[in-house]
This record gives structure tokens, sequence and C-alpha cells, in this order.
């Protein structure tokens, strides 16, 4: 039964996080023995405070990070190895980023073959919901305008696994509006996004789960169930802070 | 899946031209233009010359004379000799330039490709790019020649700039007077090739060690690499003066394959050991720093 089991969660397990030790300097660890699990499908929101590791978690997810100890598998395999099979169905948003001069049509063109499951049209839809045209030169636009139109072309690309840092940091209000409806509706049953923010407002209503972390563990690791009306995702972080600290 | 698949290695070389292509417009115009330049400066000279003579003769009379000197392409063929393995050092500092910037880094990165293809195509760009970029632009040079010597100068039969420098490429004066045998010669040549790579080499892992000011980092190396080199030499020979020459005489018993072995197989091994560690460090390139840890 045991055995059933752990194969049961091995398989619906697609990223696994395992025992993993980070730090950027030998002295200070940013994870230490770190372990945490996402299961397929769904939005998943990574919160935590200052430092304490999430953007750097990502980076070990897509395996731009090698971890001092531990591993990182997607659907079983390591990420540290970048592999193409793995590589064609992830994608990050970082938080900062740049992007060529040129139009959005060659940069597309350039990038569709690495990702079988590019949708054209799902970039199309995802630029029309942040109300820009697929003619614009990347060049000339401005760091929100960037991270939209960088965000459809992550979305287009349909990977399984969507990696977000920060995603409506920059972004105005109405765009920020305009990120949840295409995400939501660019999502699918395959897709598994997780982002990591600390705008909980912006993404509070979007979340399927939520997973609140600090160094070496996870505080909270837990399903979304509006069942008893909406949820409060900065009064959930400030409690599982606050409990943390107390038992500390 | 393949570890080398050549349609990914094509989709690696069409998205890094994509992404980068002002980067590749401006290297090949920096090259071009550093072979065409002399060229032009030439003819600008003469020109020049003739508008500051003081005591004036027909343009007709200046043109025969001027025209005399531009059959001695030579001068040119020199120049080109010692600017192609500048240029060639110049982009192997660049071989990593994506990994530069975070961006490029997480680009690159994450790209769904091998790594091989990945640094297969990073060295195809740069070696390859370097030396057809530097025959186009000769040829383009020797073009330029052609125009300007018959358009300001009347020059109908132009020496070849692309003739002279094949021309000087294949002299036999080029090659070492070594006073031994065929075999021994062909081993020294040998020996001249891969210390020659050697040198283009440690560039090429100084790119994959430091993504910026690579050029300057390697040239210091070079520096201290070459000081100690010599001390080391110098002490060297102190020590084999006072060592009893009848045991040196000993070295001569060595066959002359043995003596090809002895010199190439330890410059191969160095040579070998330089691409590996550039590759290890390509493949273990992390989104942190601009220094590869």
């Amino acid at each position: 039964m045991s055995y059933f089991c752990s194969v049961l969660f091995n398989y619906y397990t697609m990223i696994d996080v395992k025992n993993i030790t980070f730090g950027y300097n030998k002295y200070c660890n940013v994870l230490q023995d770190f372990s945490l699990q996402f299961k397929k499908g769904g939005v998943y929101g990574l919160l935590g405070k200052n430092g304490t590791g999430k953007s750097t978690l990502l980076y070990l997810i897509m395996g731009l990070l090698r971890p001092k100890q531990g591993e990182v598998r997607v659907d079983g395999i390591l990420t540290s190895q970048r592999l193409p099979e793995v590589m064609q169905d992830m994608f990050i948003v970082p938080e900062e980023y740049d992007l060529p001069r040129i139009s959005l049509a060659e940069y597309v063109k350039s990038l569709k073959p690495f990702y079988p499951k590019f949708s054209d049209e799902l970039l199309a839809r995802c630029l029309e919901g942040f109300d820009m045209t697929p003619n614009v030169n990347l060049g000339s636009l401005s760091m929100g305008q960037k991270k939209k139109v960088y965000m459809c072309i992550a979305l287009a690309t349909n990977t399984d696994y969507l990696l977000m840092d920060e995603p409506t940091n920059g972004l105005d209000i109405l765009s920020k509006s305009q990120f949840r409806k295409v995400v939501i509706q660019s999502m699918s049953e395959e897709k598994t996004i997780i982002i990591s923010t600390h705008q909980v407002h912006d993404v509070e209503h979007m979340l399927d789960h939520v997973c609140i972390i600090n160094q070496n563990s996870v505080l909270l690791d837990t399903p979304l169930v509006e069942d008893n009306g909406p949820i409060d995702l900065e009064k959930l972080f400030i409690e599982t802070l606050t409990n943390k600290t107390v038992e500390e | 899946m393949k570890a080398f698949d050549f349609n990914r290695f094509l989709n690696v070389a069409r998205w890094d031209i994509t992404i980068n292509r002002k980067f590749y417009i401006r290297q090949i115009v920096v090259i071009a233009g550093c072979v065409l330049i002399p060229v032009i400066f030439r003819y600008l000279k003469a020109v020049y010359s003739y508008l500051m003579m003081t005591d004036p003769i027909s343009f007709s009379q200046y043109k025969s004379i001027a025209a005399l000197g531009f059959h001695d392409v030579n001068s040119y063929t020199y120049y080109f000799c010692l600017l192609f393995p500048v240029a060639m050092i110049q982009m192997l500092c660049y071989t990593f330039h994506n990994l530069t910037t975070k961006q490029g880094r997480i680009n690159e990165l994450t790209l769904p490709a091998t790594n091989q293809e990945r640094f297969a195509w990073h060295i195809v760009c740069k070696v390859l790019g370097t030396i057809l970029v530097f025959i186009a632009s000769i040829l383009l040079a020797d073009l330029v020649h052609v125009i300007l010597g018959w358009a300001m100068f009347g020059i109908t039969d132009p020496h070849s700039l692309t003739c002279a420098t094949c021309k000087l490429l294949t002299k036999n004066e080029l090659v070492v007077n070594f006073n031994g045998s065929a075999y021994a010669l062909f081993s020294l040549e040998c020996f001249f090739i891969l210390l020659g790579l050697t040198f283009y080499s440690t560039f090429l892992l100084g790119s994959a060690l430091k993504y910026k000011h690579t050029f300057g980092y390697v040239l210091l190396f070079h520096v201290v690499f070459w000081i100690v080199t010599v001390i080391l030499f110098g002490m060297g020979a102190c020590v084999i003066a006072h060592i009893d020459m009848d045991k040196l005489a000993a070295l001569n018993a060595i066959p002359e394959w043995g003596q090809h072995l002895l010199l190439n197989v330890p410059a191969l091994a160095v040579l070998c050991a330089m691409w590996w560690l550039t590759y290890r460090l390509y493949c273990r390139a992390q989104v942190t720093t601009r220094r590869n840890p």
C-alpha cells in the first residue's frame, strides 16, 4: 500500500525540490535543506519574506543555479542538466529583463522552433487581452509593455511549467487586472504556473494553491478553497509568519 | 533525445543571429572597416598630396606618376596578415557574449537545446564567421581598390589584393627555415601550429571564465605568464649550464619519432585541456554573476 502511495505521489509530483541547500557565497545559505513539491496543474503562489529565496528557488527549478546539495527534478529529470526535452516544457519570466531591438514577429519566429506547443493563436489572444498589437518593435516598448509582451510570449509557448518572478511589478492597475484575465484564459489542465510575488492582492483571486516559505522550510503549503468566501491572502501570510515566530 | 541535432543547431544559429543581429553587424562593420580604411586612405592621401603641391603639375601628369605607386599592394597584404589575428582574438573574446547580462544568461541557458549544440554554434560562428568576414572584407577592399584606382587615376590593370595576400600566405619564406630532415621540419611545424592554436584558445577560455573585459584579463594573463616563463627558462638555462654535456648528449639518442612525440604530445594535451575546460565552464554557467565560478 505504501509503495502504491509513493508511486502515485511521484506520478503527480511534477516538480520535486529535494533537500536543496544553496547560497550565493560559501558563508551564507539562502536555502538550507529545503524541500517542496509542486503537483501538476493549477496556479501556485510562492510567498515569503524578502530574502527567503523565492527567486532563487525559481532559478533552481529552471536549472539556472546549481544547488550545493540536493536536487531538483521535473517529471523525474534533473533540471541542472538543462536537457532540451525538459527545457522545452519550461519557461521563466524573470523580474527584470531586456528584449532585443527587433520586431515581435522576428523574435517569435526565432523562438518558436524550440517550443513544440507554441500557439500563435494564444499569443494573439494574450496580446489582445493586454490591449497590444502584434506589430510592435520590442526595442521601442516601455518596461511595463515589455513585461506584458514577454508574458504573452511565455504563455504562448504553452509549456507545462511557467515560472513568473514578480509578474505584476511595474504594471499599472489596469494591466494587473488584464494580467489576471490573460493568465486565467490561457490556463489548461496540464499547465502549472508558479508565481513568486510580494503583491499578494494582485494574484490572490487566481491562485489555486499557496506556498509560504522561509529559508529552510515550507511554512504553509495548501490549496486555496473558496467555499467560505474569498480568502484574504495577506491575512493568511501574516498569520502564518506570526505563528512561526511564536513557535520559534 | 539526441545530444547533437543538426536542425536544433540551425535553430540555435537562427535564434542567436536574430537576437544579436546588431552586435554581429557591428563586428562585421568593424572588421570590414579595418580592412578597407588603408585602401581608401591611400587614395585620399594621393589626392591630398596633389592638392597640396607647391609646384602644381596637370592632374593627368600626376595620375601617371601616382598610378605606379598603386601597383604596389604588398604593404596591404602584410597589414592584413597582422590584422587577422587581432580580429580573431577580438571575436574569440566575444564567444560567450550572450552571457554578459543576466537576461542574456537566462535566455541562453534556458534555451531548449543541448550544451553541445549551443557551444558548437558559438565556436563555429566566431571562428568560421571571422574567417569568412575577413575574406569577404579583402574581396571588398579589392573591389574598392579597383574602382577607386580606375575612377581617380585611370588604372586599368590594378594588382589584386586578394591574389597578393594568397601569395604571401603560401610563400615558402614564411615557414621557419629549419636545417633538419623533412620529418623534423614537419614536427616543428606541428608544434608551432599547436602553439598558435593554444594562444588563440587562451582567449576562448578567458571568455568562458570571465564574460566581460575578457581581452584585458587574458592579455594580463599572457604578460604574467610570459614573464614567469622567461624567468623559469633563464633559471633552467643556468641549471643546464652546470650539467655534464655528455648527459645531455643522451637526448640525441632518442629516435626522431620520440622527439616528435616529446614536443607535440604535451602541446596537444594543453590544447585539449583548454578546450575541455572551456566547454565544462560553459556547461556549468549559472545565472548569478558575470564571472563563471
